[in-house]
């Protein structure tokens, strides 16, 4: 089993921790939940939720692509491995990556992060709300089948938050 | 007054490990370890998509999250005996020193090298951040104003959960940024006029 390997170091001078090369900080979950209402609030002026998933996308790309090329990861399965241990690394819940082609698949979660810090700050929700998983399961796809930011899209259609026992995501071409 | 080092220490030693359910308890929340590029690319976006008179508005709704986020977190350190009693060990006891912890704890949680510039307790604070992410943005030229909202939410929770009442009693005002060209960022935090309330919550957007 291929797990996500963590360089991590506190760099004194900065104040912040450098993971494999790149800038990282810890923020508790009452931030995650808040940053998404955040998105969610702003949407008459722009569409916050979007603007998240591909933030989420992109930066996610980067440590994607980077992690494959330091720990050497070549096979489709041990970089699926890899992601979904780096999803429990970083603190976001327990991601499994069921169903997983070039046209897209299915990817469910047990655990939340996202949920679970909105259930606790915030309380109920009308509508999913884990767009930073949403982007990261782009990103994923993308990584894993080499295309470009944006060429995966990724529906929540069952949400933890609303009452599922899993929060499930399909990923689709446009 | 407080041994920051020790503070530093004690927040940054060991990894943080997540349970089976994938999930980092700590210190009462759950954290979450994610590249300062996400956050980063998620605000200058939002700032970067929205008409130059919608600024104020996004600056308000983004730090006033944060304020809500670290209010109750910071609250929860403070009033938690286990937590904040090994933060204590490390200052002199007195509230000042509890201000200067709580910035000693926001820069062990990887946000900057962070500094309390001047504290009239129960009045003012001036925060110097002399590294810090949301600063961090630009390769070439500067932004015309301050934008790390973030910041400016989650230093003005730091008056209100040692001096405040409520949530906003104290508001916080950037008046110089790393991310338009300043040499550090600057963060005043005063009490909040009944005015200064009222633009807090009169912007519906």
């Amino acid at each position: 089993m291929v797990k996500f390997s963590a360089d991590r170091k506190y760099d004194k001078e900065r104040a912040i921790f450098v993971v494999n090369g790149h800038d990282y900080t810890n923020h508790c979950h009452r931030f995650l939940s808040v940053a998404i209402r955040t998105a969610m609030d702003a949407k008459n002026i722009v569409n916050g939720p979007r603007i998240l998933e591909g933030a989420v996308e992109d930066s996610m790309r980067t440590v994607f692509l980077d992690t494959f090329r330091q720990q050497q990861i070549v096979s489709m399965s041990e970089r699926i491995e890899l992601i979904e241990s780096y999803y429990s690394w970083a603190g976001l819940g327990v991601i499994s990556f069921d169903a997983v082609g070039k046209n897209g698949g299915e990817v469910s979660l047990s655990s939340s992060h996202a949920d679970e810090a909105w259930k606790l700050m915030i309380g109920e929700a009308t509508e999913p709300i884990n767009f930073i998983t949403k982007g990261f399961i782009a990103a994923a796809f993308g990584c894993l089948y080499d295309q470009p930011a944006r060429f995966y899209h990724v529906q929540e259609v069952a949400s933890i938050i609303l009452g599922s026992e899993k929060s499930i995501f399909k990923v689709y071409l446009p | 007054m407080i041994n920051r080092e020790a503070i530093i220490e004690m927040m940054t030693a060991g990894e943080n490990q997540s349970n089976e359910q994938g999930l980092i308890p700590s210190m009462g929340v759950y954290l979450q370890q994610l590249p300062t590029e996400l956050w980063n690319n998620y605000l200058y976006r939002m700032i970067n998509a929205v008409e130059p008179a919608m600024f104020r508005p996004l600056e308000i709704l983004f730090s006033n999250a944060a304020s809500e986020c670290s209010y109750h977190t910071f609250g929860q350190l403070v009033n938690t005996p286990e937590i904040w009693n090994a933060v204590k060990q490390f200052t002199d006891g007195s509230e000042e020193a509890d201000i200067h912890a709580l910035f000693a704890i926001v820069s062990g949680l990887g946000m900057g090298d962070i500094h309390v510039e001047e504290l009239i307790p129960g009045e003012k604070l001036v925060v110097r951040a002399y590294r810090y992410y949301e600063g961090e943005v630009l390769e070439f030229g500067q932004y015309p104003r301050p934008c790390s909202f973030t910041y400016q939410g989650a230093f003005s929770s730091v008056m209100d959960a040692i001096y405040g009442e409520n949530l906003g009693d104290f508001l916080c005002t950037q008046t110089k940024g790393i991310e338009c060209g300043d040499a550090y960022g600057e963060f005043v935090i005063v009490k909040a006029t009944e005015e200064m309330k009222m633009e807090r919550t009169s912007y519906n957007i």
